[in-house]
């Protein structure tokens, strides 16, 4: 139970995290026209901060467990309920 | 050379490989091997977000907008950080309830509303509509520049100058068609799964992946020298320059604009909520769709910025439309697989969308707009027709046909103009309005139907007027004085400025206006309306859908027998479908059940379901009452019900209760006027005895000077005698004045009391002292004892006014004490936390029934007629004012002819 709710708050900052580091002001600090190695450092801060988001999200997500004790008994159950209906289809 | 039959026949066989795919994967599904159930395949599915409208058209809006184009794939990454909540939360919903579409989750979240799921439909087909267009035009221009090659010439006249039958969009539409019939309404599904689609859509999502990667990877690295290389040679380009900032591409406000957009869109674009929601068959795939679709956006963005400024740099005099930068790059450097291959690539995302969106689009028809009405319409008889799966796939089929048919006419109608360059945003905007009663919806109970519907109608009408109809007037269908002037010439309509409201593009114009209304009608209408039955119970249902079931508890009234239910099914499902459905809950439940059987609450809300999968909620709920004669409810609503009428019984208990102290209040209002009426009558007769007291002396005064001044000749003696008299008779007028005015205060309450604490020992010396002149001058003999305590205490008094009272009790005992032996003793001591004085005399005493009245004003024990007054008759009742003042009492023990004793007790002073 304490792990999903890790993963639930985990997720929240992550997304609050998200929303600042890609809208202004703090955009507005890579917001000029220099370069950093050849590449205009408003693409290079983007796409890094996007993909850093990516990597942390897979990692909150990937290691959290896959079953919670709490839901895992009404997941299954739903699950079973669903399999149940694809041999319907 | 690429020949023209090459290209076809590429089409043609890749389009065929998507049926065999689709084939395959609904084979498996029929076998119950699903294919589909994992979450890379989910993944891919959600991916048909990446439209062709990405696939051409992010490179056009990178070449002229720079980074502006960016807030369309991060919006949605942001979504599903939150994914965790908000699509599982969905998807919850959406299982338990057999959500089949957008509009029937909308619907079914307020109380299975007919009304509501038809706008939600006219909405969504309205607004994805062109769309779709979009779509088919993007296939019929790359396949006619790609026809062109190795010449990379601009196409001016769009598809206009075309034959229809020389149209590519025509056959691409009939081909999608033919697709989605086949795939998307193969039967009537209780759970709406299209596991064949799905596959296919996925398969999709990889070939324009990889292809967009593959002309990525040849622009930055074939033609030029990597990243760094396009980006500094684009550097030395003025006017590309400008692209390298936010500031000069768009600017912040639409930045966030688009960003709250595609945050929206990734899961209300009816498509996605298709994919996302209606097609998942196991929530745990979510955990890794959360990553791997941000992920798949990633991936298919890092390229778009180099093919961007590699076009732009390769094509610098603006001849060829940055739209298909990503066809004609290869094209121009003459890489005939790669241009084939970057074809394909525009055609699988055209068409997984177009096909998504056609399923999609055409059970929200079938469910929520033509069946509620047809089933309204009791001169068809339909509730009565034996089987209606055949009728509604055949209106699936229909609308399938009647979308691609409408997308194909909106191709040839506006062709290349303005509309369909931005019409991807304008449904992203549409599909925004589907965002507040759903997200409300899940977290809060309170929305009602009336607020949702009044909500969505106003965003919809104002998205119409800021966004539709100005695409019209800039394809020149209507006046473009429309858009410059407002309608008539109003200023404050403009469409891009509505309300005078300026300085907003016209996307971020339009969202802040249609969520303005939207959110603000729906939050303004659901608080002042209230929530039926079945709202609250969907309400209960959709916000709470993580608590242990509510299905568990259903109460039920009804009267349908199994059989019944069952047959009402049948006639949706299919006789097979329905036994199927049948045995599987027998065995879930553990027993049998005979058709003659009364349908308890379990069958009938399986029941319900089974048909809501079928033909949606709304249209589910229309059956199932036809069928049973009785609400559902379950305990939820039960206990609200209850609830309710507890709440009345309160209400009226409290009414009772209310009634009660009023009629308490009367009777205290009569106490208090009875009482007021005697004061008033008191009143009077003070100021009659009052008016008394003062003439007995004035008369004694008016009399001896009458005397005096008519004797001129009295002796000196009597005069003086007379004259005596008359001060003496002033001197009594005066002191009655003088009380009659400060008990008049003390009553006022206008007395300013001086209270402080003090020892009450000099107080009671200094009225000793004050008295002491009557019984020395006095002819009578009185002798004064006294037996006051060592220790007194404290008090909390005014000290004058406490003189005055025991001067008062001391005068009063002097005069009515033994004239020819008189004793008065004074006492204080400290008794029980009192402060007790006592003065007695040896007089005549008073009558016990006389004690009360000795208080009242101008009462004096014994003959008044007869005997001249000793007093005012007003000390004794100040004396009474004075010390309850202090917080004591008052009072006198006699007996008649024993003397009497008048004491007085003081509460001791708290220590402060």
């Amino acid at each position: 139970m304490s792990s999903i709710r890790h993963l639930s708050e985990r997720l929240i900052a992550l997304f609050l995290l998200a929303v600042l580091l890609l809208n202004p002001p703090l955009l507005r600090i890579f917001d000029h026209a220099s370069s950093v190695m050849q590449i205009p450092t408003l693409y290079l801060y983007l796409f890094s901060v996007w993909g850093l988001l990516i990597v942390l999200l897979a990692l909150i997500t990937e290691l959290a467990p896959t079953e919670t004790e709490d839901e895992s008994t009404e997941g299954v159950a739903l699950q079973s309920q669903q399999s149940g209906d694809l041999t319907e289809g | 050379m690429l020949q023209g039959w090459v290209i076809v026949a590429t089409a043609v066989l890749y389009l065929c490989v998507l049926f065999a795919i689709a084939y395959w994967g609904d084979r498996r599904a029929d076998q119950n091997r699903s294919i589909i159930s994992n979450p890379y395949i989910y993944a891919l599915s959600i991916a048909v977000y990446c439209t062709s409208w990405t696939f051409y058209g992010s490179v056009g809006r990178a070449a002229s907008n720079g980074v502006g184009f960016l807030p369309i794939y991060l919006g949605p990454t942001l979504t599903f950080i939150l994914g965790w909540f908000l699509l599982r939360k969905m998807i919850r919903i959406s299982k338990v309830n057999r959500i089949t579409s957008i509009a029937d989750f909308i619907a079914s979240r307020y109380g299975k509303s007919a009304m509501l799921s038809g706008l939600v439909t006219i909405i969504a087909v309205v607004g994805i509509m062109p769309y779709i267009s979009l779509q088919l035009k993007a296939v019929s221009t790359s396949f006619t520049m790609l026809m062109q090659y190795p010449w990379v010439a601009p196409i001016s006249s769009g598809s206009q100058g075309v034959s229809i039958f020389a149209d590519t969009a025509l056959y691409v539409a009939i081909f999608l068609g033919m697709f989605a019939i086949l795939f998307g309404t193969r039967h009537i599904d209780a759970s709406e799964h299209h596991e064949g689609m799905v596959l296919a859509v996925a398969f999709e999502s990889v070939v324009k992946l990889l292809a967009f990667l593959a002309v990525g990877i040849f622009v930055t690295f074939g033609m030029y020298d990597g990243f760094g290389d396009i980006f500094e040679k684009a550097r030395a380009s003025e006017e590309l320059a400008s692209h390298f900032t936010i500031e000069g591409s768009g600017g912040y406000t639409s930045w966030v604009t688009l960003t709250l957009l595609s945050m929206a869109a990734i899961i209300f674009l009816p498509r996605q909520f298709q994919v996302a929601i209606v097609e998942c068959v196991n929530e745990q795939h979510l955990k890794k769709a959360i990553w791997l679709v941000p992920l798949y956006l990633f991936l298919i963005n890092i390229f778009v910025l180099p093919i961007a400024f590699g076009g732009l740099l390769r094509f610098p005099d603006g001849t060829v439309h940055a739209d298909t930068f990503v066809l004609t790059l290869p094209m121009a450097e003459n890489q005939e697989a790669l241009a084939l291959f970057a074809f394909i690539g525009g055609l699988s995302a055209a068409t997984a969308m177009i096909i998504v969106a056609t399923v999609a689009l055409s059970t929200m028809v079938s469910n929520d707009l033509v069946m509620p009405v047809l089933l309204r319409i009791n001169k068809l008889h339909l509730s009565e027709r034996a089987d209606l799966s055949g009728l509604i796939l055949t209106i699936r089929r229909c609308t399938i046909a009647f979308l691609l048919l409408l997308g194909y006419v909106y191709v040839r109608l506006i062709g290349d103009s303005y509309a369909l360059v931005s019409i991807g945003l304008v449904s992203f905007a549409a599909a925004a309005q589907f965002a507040p009663p759903i997200l409300a919806g899940m977290y809060w109970k309170g929305g009602t139907r009336s607020g949702a519907f009044a909500g969505l109608a106003a965003g919809f009408i104002v998205w119409a007027y800021t966004l539709l109809i100005p695409s019209f007037a800039r394809s020149g269908w209507i006046p473009e004085s429309f858009l410059a002037d407002g309608p008539f010439g109003i200023e404050l309509l403009k469409p891009y400025s509505l309300f005078g409201l300026p300085g907003l593009d016209p996307i971020s114009h339009a969202l802040f206006w249609t969520l303005f209304f939207n959110v603000g009608l729906f939050v303004l209408v659901s608080l002042w309306t209230t929530r039926s039955v079945i709202e609250r119970s969907q309400a209960n249902q959709f916000v709470d859908v993580f608590r242990k079931t509510s299905e568990g508890h259903r109460v039920w009234r009804g009267n349908a027998a199994v059989g019944e239910i069952k047959q009402l099914v049948a006639r949706f499902v299919g006789e097979v479908r329905m036994r199927d459905a049948f045995e599987r809950y027998e065995v879930s439940v553990g027993r049998r059940l005979a058709n003659e059987d009364l349908a308890d609450a379990g069958i009938v809300a399986y029941g319900e379901r089974q048909l809501a999968g079928a033909i949606g909620a709304a249209s589910a709920r229309i059956m199932i009452a036809s069928v049973v004669r009785e609400e559902v409810h379950d305990i939820d609503e039960m206990m609200e019900m209850l609830d309710e009428a507890s709440q009345v019984i309160e209400y009226s208990r409290r009414l009772e209760q209310k009634s009660r102290e009023l009629q308490i209040a009367t009777d205290d209002l009569k106490a208090a006027n009875k009482r007021l009426k005697e004061l008033d009558r008191l009143k009077d007769g003070f100021i009659s005895t009052v008016s008394h007291e003062l003439r007995t002396p004035l008369t004694s005064i008016r009399s001896f000077a009458e005397i005096i001044f008519d004797n001129p000749e009295m002796p000196d003696q009597q005069r003086s005698e007379f004259v005596d008299i008359i001060v003496k008779e002033s001197e009594r007028l005066t002191r009655l004045i003088d009380d009659i005015l400060d008990i008049a205060k003390m009553e006022a309450g206008e007395i300013d009391w001086q209270l402080r604490v003090m020892d009450p020992k000099p107080i009671i010396q200094a009225a000793l002292n004050a008295t002491s002149g009557p019984f020395q001058k006095d002819d009578r003999k009185i002798r004064l004892e006294t037996d006051i305590a060592e220790a007194l205490p404290q008090v909390n008094v005014d000290s004058d006014r406490l003189t005055q009272v025991i001067v008062n009790l001391i005068s009063n005992a002097v005069k009515f004490c033994d004239r020819e032996d008189g004793v008065v003793s004074v006492s204080a001591q400290h008794k029980d936390g009192m402060l007790v004085v006592r003065v007695t005399d040896n007089g005549i005493g008073i009558a016990p029934e006389d004690h009360a009245k000795v208080f009242q004003r101008f009462q004096q024990v014994g003959n008044t007629l007869t005997e001249k007054p000793k007093g005012t008759g007003l000390g004794l009742p100040i004396c009474v004012e004075i010390v309850k003042y202090f917080g004591g009492t008052i009072g006198v023990e006699s007996a008649l002819g024993e003397g009497a004793t008048f004491w007085f007790s003081i509460p001791e002073a708290k220590e402060a």
